[in-house]
């Protein structure tokens, strides 16, 4: 699976933020990372180049901090200069169909402000239906967002988590899911591994085996239970 | 299960010695989540098989 990460930043040099998460994900292969603000010539795009740019991958990832409750207007300027009817809509040539479509923001107030009664009223579901509209017409698959909220006052187990649900977000097939999150751990361990020395290798494996094997056990309870549900049916 | 999460703790503590990546670190770190939530899943799971199976419906 290849993933474009879309970034718009009218502060990307100066953002703590957009460090981070760049230094986060910069060894992944299969991750391409995309400054609009760097890409941009006189605040526009070349069409045809960003089309075929977008119709490379399985994953497209739009990527910005929430400027009054949208992204700055680079990208907007994007989705305008690139997103033609025919390029966009499935029923003409949908180039996206099929594709994934998910939307990282960062927040300078807490989560818990955007929801109903919260500070803002707001949900960000309901923030990002613009979006949820595009993915549609393309016959995308919507994900669910991901929101880093106030990074500036993470601590660092905070911010451990977040590179690995990061991470997670922009690489495994369903975040959404314990049980592709524990595969993809598990593959994660595996690749971490190369790295370390000789003994820390064989300890790191005894490990893998038993996340394994805890996985497999959880495999089998579900499957007798499945089995006992349909009987029970029957 | 407090004896399997302290070796688990004491294994995580080993490979963490000497390293210095955050990204290393991080996953080393996030392994008692994954089994914090494994262990969970599993006792729930097991319990749920306990409950069907004397279930009082089938006596």
């Amino acid at each position: 699976m290849k993933t474009l990460v879309l970034v718009s930043h009218p502060e990307y040099d100066n953002s703590m933020t957009e460090a981070f998460l760049k230094q986060c994900q910069s060894d992944i292969e299969n991750v391409d990372w995309v400054v609009l603000d760097k890409i941009q010539d006189n605040f526009s795009f070349d069409k045809e180049q960003e089309q075929k740019r977008l119709a490379q991958y399985d994953r497209i990832l739009f990527q910005f901090p929430m400027y009054w409750y949208s992204a700055p207007a680079l990208m907007k300027k994007y989705e305008d200069d690139i997103f033609t009817k025919n390029f966009i809509a499935f029923e003409q040539e949908g180039w996206l169909q099929g594709k994934e479509m998910g939307i990282i923001t960062t927040l300078g107030d807490p989560i818990k402000d955007y929801q109903v009664g919260g500070r803002e009223g707001f949900s960000i579901s309901e923030l990002l239906k613009p979006y949820q509209a595009i993915a549609q017409r393309a016959q995308m698959k919507f994900l669910k967002p991901f929101i880093i909220s106030q990074f500036a006052y993470m601590t660092d187990a905070q911010k451990q988590k977040l590179l690995i649900d990061y991470r997670s977000y922009l690489t495994n097939d369903n975040s959404d899911s314990f049980n592709s999150m524990q595969k993809w751990y598990i593959e994660q361990l595996t690749a971490l591994k190369d790295s370390m020395s000789a003994d820390k290798q064989a300890r790191m494996d005894i490990i893998i085996d038993y996340l394994q094997s805890n996985y497999d056990q959880l495999d089998e309870l579900k499957w007798e239970i499945d089995l006992i549900k349909k009987e029970d049916d029957e | 299960m407090a004896s399997q999460n302290e070796w688990l703790d004491q294994q995580i503590a080993e490979l963490k010695k000497a390293e210095t990546s955050f990204k290393l670190l991080s996953f080393l770190d996030g392994i008692k989540d994954i089994n914090k939530e494994q262990q969970k899943r599993l006792q729930q799971a097991q319990d749920e098989l306990d409950g069907r199976m004397w279930s009082p419906d089938k006596w």
